[in-house]
């Protein structure tokens, strides 16, 4: 009978874990309004509200995914007080939420108006179907009016149909972190090629150690290592055909992205046993405890590695497969969307404009959430932990978008799309499904989004 | 039976005796283990709620092999149990008064009044209890919009009595409905004779006589509406309206490494429910077999 | 299923088929105090239950993703495309598998549980309290504490396992599609069989023992007086434990969230748990609403055929 659904227990900062905005092809929403018609609607709005002055204190409402670490969720609720304090017009009341439960409330509130700012990534998945019916507001006035220098590219993200609808969040790369001490202790250097990879792997597994701490059980890291082989392989150009062009997600190099990491890497027994049942936080606690000597995953857990190991820890990129050119996924770690029936939007603005701030980058981005933000930071001042100087110096120059890096492809990719990832893999790594029969479905996902208007125009 | 009557007993009653020894300890051997798989997760989150750090020791699951008191005090203050624990009686205690008054109107009238449409009528209350809240949670969204309710208290209190959050009016009713009539129609009848109208016979005579039925309802409405969480969740949405439950996941949620603090934060949440079953325990199991005994 | 929702008395879902009861041949209460005996119940049930219900119904019926102010009805389509969705069908075979096992696992240990219990044992009010302490929790809760126990890297079981030197046997239990969904099963059954021992104890205590005295008197063996004296006299409860269990078996939901989100793979995914993923994270909230009443329908259908059976078991 009924009992009331529990909901997700996995807290996940990534803000690319959850997948949208697509489905069954014998299920198509018949008619959407073309988005033209919103785009202009959503454009007067600001106009409207600018000549309407607020007068009080305005409440605005903000919905984001929460911190994993508790204390780094704290600390951001602080940065929001820091800043109801110094602005008595504006009050911001921040709801941070577990990922999937953000999805499933904003999807009921959304509608009624009582959401002002949300966080959630700039995919076709999510930022786009937010776009398409018409529940984001024009950002380019607020852009014009506070001079925002984000990077050409990350506004490109955050572009709907023409509109710009977001304010990129962080870049984010996804790569491998590792305990400098287990490797020191072997004289072992990061490696550059898989060759020197899967020695190392190799004599960590002697050791009775667990190389590469891979928890599949939320499903959506799964998605990140498949980001990390298939860029090596295929670079930028190559993921560009498979996003915007007509190469197919089951040829020879899809099958070996897919083959190394979740056949070989599992068979040869790299990970902890059964990843499809280890959690992300619990994967990531053996590399904490020193029971894992790497772990998988991206920038956004900087802070929080930082915060729970006393050994030095050291980034690499995925390195090079049978001579390939390496390319670290890296892209917007998602970004901040207004409502377009919001009815305090020149406050929403402001406030986004205070998080933008050098001010607030410096005292808050950089050195507490080790988070870089899409725009050219000036970190002089700045102290940092030696770890995130490492990604700054890695990421901030290039800001992820050069030829040099590929994409973490599920912010990227339509919902069911990323649905087949997530399912898929965990198949891939039980061995109920074959590389080949996982990439075959993640093309025919693939062309059914396509058909159905769900994946990226090439921008 | 003292140790003189066996040295006398013959060898059948020995045989016997012994028979009935191995059978009393099959018995509870039985009854054990399945008491002390119950128990054991119980146990669990008892003793990690009072652990030193476990990321630091290492070794969650080993019981009670360290006692730290101050788990509880820091899931109290970092959880933000207390206000959310006044958020949940907020909405708990008109919970249980509407759905025990109502289902007890609602019974009462659907088992001794008589007027065309009745049967539809409670048919229409029970199948109230096949419908899952998921199937119902989108489109209450906006009916509570429309209503003008959302974020407002009763957004989670009037849906629940219904019974969209559980233990609501299709199952107060059902048993309300139950218990009245099992009441023998001669107190009525008496009760009119001595000049009560319909209303009078109601809260002079039978209401009072189903006072047993309404506890038993009362400790459901009270667990179910203490366990709820989507409808506080999805309709009563600002942080300073959370209740234990939403709040219990929240904390939960974010602290998957502390599993100290975890299992402390249950154990606030789940002592009052697991008090309140252990002194009412009389009162639920009658709530629940409410009927059964009769067949 | 909770014991809140689940506690709907036997007695009361009996008197379901005593349509016309006492009251038959009274004059008509008047309208007034049926009114304000239903009219707040039915207002508020109307209003909360039925309204969204129906909203649910129209969902089925068309084409919306979530957000888009119009919602476009495509008759029964969404209806159709499940008939052809490998994944539904996927899910409702495991239905069927949650409803055969979380169906005889609980009602099987229950009911033995209860007849010892009822044959004479101490504690007995102590042991009825402990085996339903479960059923009281909250599913967040089980989730959490059963997630513990699986645990493939520091889980209680697999330190059992290996302590005991069956170190094969160890495994990430709910990561390993041919244990994912036993082991989540295990949970439920664990939060539910308590709640059969009280029922079933509930009914053999209105068993007269004459009864099972004069079978023994007329030389019925054990068996013989479980099948033609104990089972005949908790037919009602057992029926109405059945209808619970089975109902709840279809629609399960949370359990399975909170442990492996029909992970891995699509090994422990059911109904339920698709349409919620087709409505909130697909965006397919009437392709959703029309699994949800796919859900709905096959628990009217189930309870009103054990209901007819028991009936005509009832006139035999």
């Amino acid at each position: 009978m009924k009992r009331l659904s529990a909901l997700s227990i996995t807290a996940v900062l990534a803000i690319a874990a959850c997948g949208g905005g697509s489905g069954p092809p014998t299920q198509r929403p018949a008619s959407v309004a073309p988005p033209a018609s919103h785009a202009g609607q959503a454009s007067q709005d600001p106009a409207a509200t600018a000549s309407t002055a607020p007068t009080g204190p305005v409440e605005i409402t903000w919905l984001v995914g929460i911190a994993e670490d508790p204390d780094i969720d704290k600390q951001a609720q602080a940065q929001v007080q820091e800043f109801n304090d110094s602005h008595p017009n504006i009050q911001v009341k921040r709801e941070a939420l577990d990922n999937d439960q953000l999805r499933t409330i904003l999807q009921t509130r959304i509608g009624a108006g009582d959401v002002d700012l949300f966080g959630g990534d700039t995919g076709p998945g999510f930022g786009g179907v937010y776009a398409k019916a018409g529940l984001l507001a024009d950002l380019a006035p607020a852009y014009e009016k506070y001079g925002w220098e984000t990077f050409d590219w990350a506004k490109a993200r955050c572009t709907y149909a023409g509109v710009l609808s977001c304010v990129p969040g962080a870049v984010e790369e996804v790569g491998i972190y590792y305990n400098k001490t287990m490797f020191d202790e072997k004289s072992f250097e990061e490696p550059q090629t898989l060759e020197e990879f899967r020695t190392i792997m190799d004599a960590f597994k002697a050791d009775g150690v667990t190389p590469l701490a891979f928890g599949n059980q939320p499903q959506w890291p799964a998605g990140h290592q498949f980001s990390m082989t298939l860029s090596n392989i295929i670079g930028r150009e190559g993921l560009d055909e498979k996003l915007y062009g007509d190469s197919p997600w089951n040829d020879e190099d899809t099958v070996k992205a897919i083959d190394i990491y979740f056949r070989e890497f599992q068979e040869a027994g790299y990970f902890p046993r059964d990843p499809n049942a280890v959690t992300y936080e619990d994967a990531n606690a053996l590399f904490y405890a020193g029971k894992a000597a790497m772990v998988p995953t991206g920038t956004w857990l900087v802070a929080e590695i930082t915060d729970n190991t006393d050994f030095e820890v050291g980034f690499f990129p995925f390195p090079s497969i049978d001579g390939s050119k390496i390319a670290p996924p890296a892209g917007l770690g998602g970004g901040s969307f207004v409502a377009a029936n919001s009815d305090n939007k020149d406050a929403a603005f402001e406030f986004l404009d205070w998080l933008l701030s050098d001010e607030v980058t410096k005292k808050w981005s950089l050195p507490v959430f080790n988070t870089i933000p899409a725009q050219p930071v000036d970190t002089t001042g700045v102290e940092v932990s030696p770890l995130f100087q490492q990604v700054l110096d890695d990421l901030a120059e290039s800001s992820g978008e050069t030829s040099d890096f590929g994409y973490n492809i599920d912010v990227l990719t339509p919902a069911g799309f990323n649905e087949q990832m997530f399912t898929g893999f965990q198949e891939v790594l039980n061995g109920t499904i074959t590389p080949q029969e996982q990439a075959d479905a993640l093309q025919e996902e693939y062309q059914k989004a396509k058909a159905a208007g769900e994946t990226l125009e090439r921008p | 039976m003292t140790a003189g009557g066996i040295a006398v007993s013959r060898p059948a009653d020995r045989v016997r005796r012994r028979r009935n020894l191995a059978f009393a300890v099959a018995k509870y051997a039985f009854l054990g283990f399945w008491a002390l798989l119950c128990l054991l997760p119980m146990i669990l989150i008892f003793s990690t709620a009072f652990k030193d750090p476990t990321i630091e020791t290492g070794n969650p699951f080993q019981l009670f092999s360290s006692v730290r008191f101050e788990n509880l005090v820091d899931a109290w203050t970092l959880g933000n149990f207390g206000r959310y624990f006044m958020n949940t009686i907020v909405i708990m205690v008109p919970v249980v008064l509407g759905v025990v008054a109502l289902s007890m109107l609602t019974g009462y009238a659907l088992a001794r009044f008589a007027f065309p449409g009745r049967s539809l009528l409670f048919f229409g209350f029970v199948l109230g209890l096949m419908i899952p809240f998921f199937s119902l949670m989108i489109p209450l969204y906006y009916n509570l919009r429309d209503y003008g309710l959302l974020d407002n208290p009763l957004a989670v209190i009037l849906p629940s009595i219904a019974g969209a959050g559980g233990t609501g009016l299709p199952l107060g009713i059902f048993l309300m409905r139950a218990f009245f009539l099992d009441m023998p129609d001669e107190l009525a009848d008496a009760a009119r004779v001595d000049g009560c109208d319909e209303l009078g016979v109601f809260t002079k005579v039978m209401a009072p006589l189903a006072l047993p039925g309404a506890s038993a309802l009362a400790v459901l409405a009270f667990m179910s509406a203490w366990n709820t969480f989507l409808l506080p969740l999805l309709y009563l949405s600002g942080e300073d309206s959370r209740t234990l439950a939403t709040g219990l996941l929240l904390f939960t949620g974010g602290r998957t490494q502390e599993l100290e603090l975890t299992a402390a934060g249950t154990l606030i949440m789940i002592a009052p429910v697991v008090l309140f079953f252990l002194l009412f325990q009389r009162q639920f199991i009658r709530g629940l077999t409410a009927g059964a005994v009769k067949g | 299923m909770t014991g809140s929702v689940a506690s709907v008395s036997a007695g009361a879902f009996e008197r379901i088929t005593r349509r016309r009861g006492r009251v038959r041949g009274r004059r008509q209460t008047s309208w007034a105090l049926v009114a304000l005996f239903v009219g707040p119940s039915l207002a508020l049930y109307v209003l909360f239950m039925i309204v969204p219900f129906i909203g649910t119904l129209q969902l089925s019926l068309s084409a919306w993703d979530g957000f888009a102010p119009e919602k476009t009805p495509v008759g029964l389509a969404n209806y159709q495309a499940l008939l052809g969705d490998e994944d539904f069908w996927r899910a409702l075979s495991n239905n069927v598998v949650w409803a055969v096992i979380g169906t005889a696992a609980p009602i099987a240990i229950g009911l033995a549980l209860a007849i010892v219990l009822w044959s004479g044992a101490g504690f007995r009010t102590g042991f009825r309290a402990i085996y339903f302490l479960p059923v009281i929790l909250p599913v967040v809760v089980i989730g959490l504490v059963w997630g513990w126990i699986y645990n493939p890297l520091f889980g209680v079981l697999n330190t059992a396992l290996e302590a005991v030197g069956l170190d094969d046997w160890s495994r990430g239990w709910l990561g390993d599609p041919d244990t994912a969904l036993v082991a989540v099963l295990i949970a439920a059954i664990w939060s539910t069989f308590g709640f059969c021992v009280v029922m079933f104890l509930a009914g053999l205590q209105g068993i007269d023992l004459n009864l099972v005295d004069a079978a023994k008197v007329d030389g019925a063996n054990a068996w013989q007086r479980f099948r033609h004296v104990l089972l005949p006299g908790i037919a009602p409860v057992f029926t109405f434990v059945l209808t619970i269990t089975l109902v709840g078996a279809f629609s399960v939901f949370d359990i399975v969230y909170v442990m492996t989100r029909g992970g891995p793979g699509t090994a422990t995914e059911t109904m339920a748990g698709y349409a919620y993923k087709m409505a909130f994270n697909r965006n397919f909230a009437g392709y959703g609403s029309a699994i949800s009443m796919v859900i709905a329908i096959i628990s009217l259908v189930l309870a009103v055929a054990l209901l007819r059976f028991r009936e005509r078991g009832r006139t035999r």
